[in-house]
């Protein structure tokens, strides 16, 4: 699979902070990538590198296939953290000339902004002026806006900001769509189980660099897992079993935690044939679990 | 990967195209457009008004001398017919119905009749004096009882519809025992009075006026100068002067205005003497013109700032597209707005210009403007908004709120409010050596040259100040797109001066994230 985003060393500086510090980081195309990390952590620094909004001091940033993000503005969209809309604009014609703006022609413009409101249910809405609609019904139309023009490549800033669980669902579904459609998603959260949910891959940043990046299921491979085990009778050693490296017993209950890469399946017939198991529950890291712990390094370290 | 400082057409139009209709579709903007000229309007219209409305001066005369008012009453009665007999005579034939009856009757002779048989006429009229001897005087004057009937029966009020400019329409003789003159001043029944002493034509004859109110000189003055115009013929008469000679010795000098111009010398028109304020008139209109829009174009980026559309724009557009767009849709709003002024004020004085007569004004103050001054007008109005513009769109841009632009538009103002304390000294004076110095000055360039422009300015000056402005334009516009492009993402503290200019100096965009 081609590279939908590339960044080799890329760094942004203001003033003598790095918001960005030698990031490096390729982007499959088709897919959806979080960009994880606290706030102030270069998320949305890096994010405008990409959306050709901000140019880095050093190193590259190219997309689509090698072009400058300025160069293939038609091809792209952006969806900043705060809702932008034209408060005294109707809802129809601001999200047109959104698509104006990216290079279609305005009965285009208006045909699809008016097709695809009226299919996000602001059918009623669209002469209302923008600053009439709830914050939830803003951020459907600024995402209307920012698609109007259908970019392969779709950048969003905290698109879960501020957002009530049912519009939070309505735009995990909406990146989901995206991802269907062909199109690569890429976009920042500081909630973990957002990106947990609909990744196919993260990339955590703090301080402007990165910490671990990848496919979500690599990265959970790699990372400690445990069992859950209820059970009668006398396991002995816990140690001495196959892929376990600790374990906290309580007598009928213990968490065993496995070595990377452990088979739980050969662990489990070997506990067979000891004890009795009346529960054997294997538990991945959470992806809140293995960012908390690489930032959490990174303050140790600090 | 250099940022780039070119445009792309079509992008700054659909950008400028937004914003003006954004504007223009606003109620702001037609408070703007509406309360704009009705402040002038009211400025120009309300003392007319005043006078128009408020009554005539009620006056009285005590005569020791027994023989001084009845000559004065007849010299005002005069000064009223020649009044009466030039309206008759200049009403258009069309119009003539509108006059009253007595006057109607004899606009057709009146017309025929040069200055000095009118003041002849107006004469035998208010005497009863010798018949005149022109035909059509003559005519008139046989017929004049209905005329006459008529004047005398006049109201002060119905005196003001036919011409507020007659005396009886603005000064009312009234006939008061003398004993309750001072009484009926203090009552307010009485504006003031006049005394006229026993020999009036002795040298040390005592003439008072009195009056509760002595700063309003108007009745005063007029009413002395009727006194004295009698005064020495009766004096003249006694020397053994005719009348012909008294009025000759009477008569004072009258200096002609004459304007030098490159063609040589002629007596100044009332336009030519109207047009050496238009420059005043021209300055006022850049000042609002300019000051209205390019503090428009800082709310409109300071708006789009805070409702961070401007990240949204940012993301599709080059900044250069921004703000040429934005600057060109707000210029086109500026247009759209004195444009809508000048129409809104010729609608208005050609409505109602007249019921204040102000159409001879106003006329020859349209006579007097030249298609050279309007030209360089416009080149020193999109030159002047441009310049103002490239600094407002910056400061709009580096702030988050108009409270964080007051520090940056203060100086800003002041520069701009310079030309305006400057106008009428420099439309005064506009060879002076000062006027001519502060014009070559870029950011008042706009200001002075056209404040300069009632005695036009040597080519010379048209040209270099005219290439300063615009090298200055071109390197404040470069200037302030930096700032733009790095101030639209800046939603910190505002930048310092001093920071300011660093991010004008560097090329790269940088923002806080």
């Amino acid at each position: 699979m081609s590279a939908a985003i590339s960044i080799r060393d890329a760094s942004k500086y203001f003033g003598a902070h790095a918001a960005v510090n030698q990031l490096s980081l390729e982007v499959p195309a088709g897919s959806i990538y979080g960009f994880l990390g606290r706030n102030g952590a270069g998320k949305t620094t890096a994010l405008r590198m990409i959306a050709g909004i901000l140019e880095p001091d050093a190193g590259d940033v190219t997309v689509l296939g090698g072009s400058a993000p300025r160069d293939v503005r038609t091809r792209t969209g952006y969806l900043p953290e705060e809702n932008g809309l034209y408060k005294d604009m109707q809802v129809l014609d601001m999200v047109a000339y959104f698509g104006l703006l990216r290079g279609l022609d305005r009965r285009e413009a208006r045909t699809r902004a008016r097709e695809r409101l009226t299919a996000a249910g602001l059918g009623e809405r669209i002469e209302s002026k923008c600053n009439t609609l709830s914050k939830g019904m803003a951020q459907k139309a600024q995402v209307i806006a920012t698609l109007l023009h259908d970019p392969e490549l779709v950048v969003l800033d905290e698109p879960f900001s501020g957002l009530d669980p049912v519009n939070s669902e309505m735009v995990l579904a909406l990146i989901k769509q995206f991802k269907r459609e062909g199109r690569t998603v890429i976009f920042s959260t500081h909630v973990v189980e957002h990106a947990e949910q609909i990744c196919d891959a993260v990339i955590i940043i703090d301080h402007g660099q990165r910490k671990l990046a990848g496919r979500l299921a690599d990265i959970k491979a790699q990372a400690e897992r445990s069992v859950i085990v209820d059970y009668e009778g006398d396991a002995g050693v816990w140690q001495e079993l196959p892929g376990v490296r600790g374990a906290d017993d309580a007598g009928q209950h213990a968490e065993l935690r496995l070595a990377p890469g452990a088979d739980t399946q050969a662990l489990l017939r070997t506990l067979v044939e000891r004890v009795r198991i009346r529960r054997f529950d294997t538990r991945e890291a959470s992806l809140k679990q293995i960012f908390l712990d690489a930032v959490e390094h990174e303050r140790d370290a600090a | 990967m250099p940022w780039s400082t070119s445009v792309t057409p079509h992008k700054v139009w659909l950008v400028a195209q937004r914003d003006y209709v954004a504007y223009v579709m606003r109620r702001r903007f037609w408070v703007s457009l509406l309360l704009s000229p009705a402040i002038l309007l009211a400025i120009m219209l309300v003392p007319a008004l005043i006078q128009h409305y408020s009554g005539a001066h009620d006056y009285a005369v005590v005569d020791d001398s027994g023989w001084l008012l009845p000559a004065v009453e007849q010299r005002i009665a005069a000064d009223d017919y020649t009044k009466l007999l030039t309206l008759a005579a200049r009403t258009p034939p069309a119009a003539v119905r509108s006059l009253p009856p007595a006057l109607a009757a004899i606009a057709p002779e009146a017309a025929k009749l040069n200055r000095q048989d009118r003041e002849d006429l107006a004469q035998a009229l208010a005497t009863a004096a010798p018949a005149p001897t022109a035909p059509a005087a003559l005519a008139i004057w046989q017929q004049h009882t209905a005329l006459t009937q008529w004047y005398a029966g006049l109201t002060p009020e119905a005196a003001a519809g036919v011409d507020r400019d007659l005396a009886i329409a603005r000064y009312h003789l009234v006939v008061l025992p003398p004993a309750s003159l001072r009484g009926a001043v203090m009552a307010g029944k009485l504006y003031a009075y006049f005394t006229l002493p026993a020999e009036p034509l002795a040298a040390s004859a005592r003439f008072v006026y009195a009056s509760h109110n002595l700063t309003d000189t108007d009745l005063r003055d007029w009413f002395s100068a009727q006194v004295s115009a009698v005064v020495q013929a009766q004096r003249a008469a006694q020397a053994g002067l005719s009348p012909a000679e008294a009025k000759l010795i009477g008569q004072s000098v009258d200096f002609d205005n004459q304007l030098v111009t490159e063609h040589g010398q002629q007596t100044a028109t009332a336009a030519e003497q109207a047009a050496q304020w238009l420059p005043v008139g021209y300055v006022y209109l850049l000042f609002i013109s300019i000051m209205q829009i390019a503090q428009l174009l800082m709310m409109a980026t300071i708006e789009e700032k805070s409702n961070r559309i401007a990240e949204m724009l940012l993301a599709a557009l080059e900044p250069a597209d921004i703000m040429a767009g934005k600057t060109l849709g707000v210029a086109c709003v500026g247009v759209t707005l004195v444009g809508g002024w000048l129409l809104l004020i010729i609608g208005l004085l050609a409505l109602f210009g007249s019921a204040f007569q102000l159409g001879g004004f106003v006329s020859a103050i349209l006579a007097g403007i030249s298609a050279w001054n309007i030209i360089w007008f416009l080149v020193y109005f999109v030159l002047g908004f441009l310049l103002y513009a490239a600094v407002t769109g910056a400061i709009g841009a580096a702030v988050n709120n108009i409270r964080e632009a007051q520090p940056y538009m203060t100086p800003v103002m002041l520069f701009m409010i310079l030309p305006l304390i400057l106008m009428v000294p420099v439309a005064q004076d506009p060879t002076a050596l000062w006027a001519r110095v502060l014009s070559y000055i870029p950011p008042l360039t706009p200001f002075l040259m056209m404040s300069r422009s009632g005695a036009p300015p040597p080519m010379v000056d048209y040209i270099v100040t005219t290439a300063l402005l615009l090298a200055t334009v071109v390197v404040a516009l470069y200037l302030s797109g930096r700032v733009f492009q790095r101030g639209l993402l800046n939603t910190g503290a505002p930048p310092k001066f001093k920071e300011m200019l660093s991010w004008a100096r560097r090329s790269k965009m940088t923002a806080a994230s």
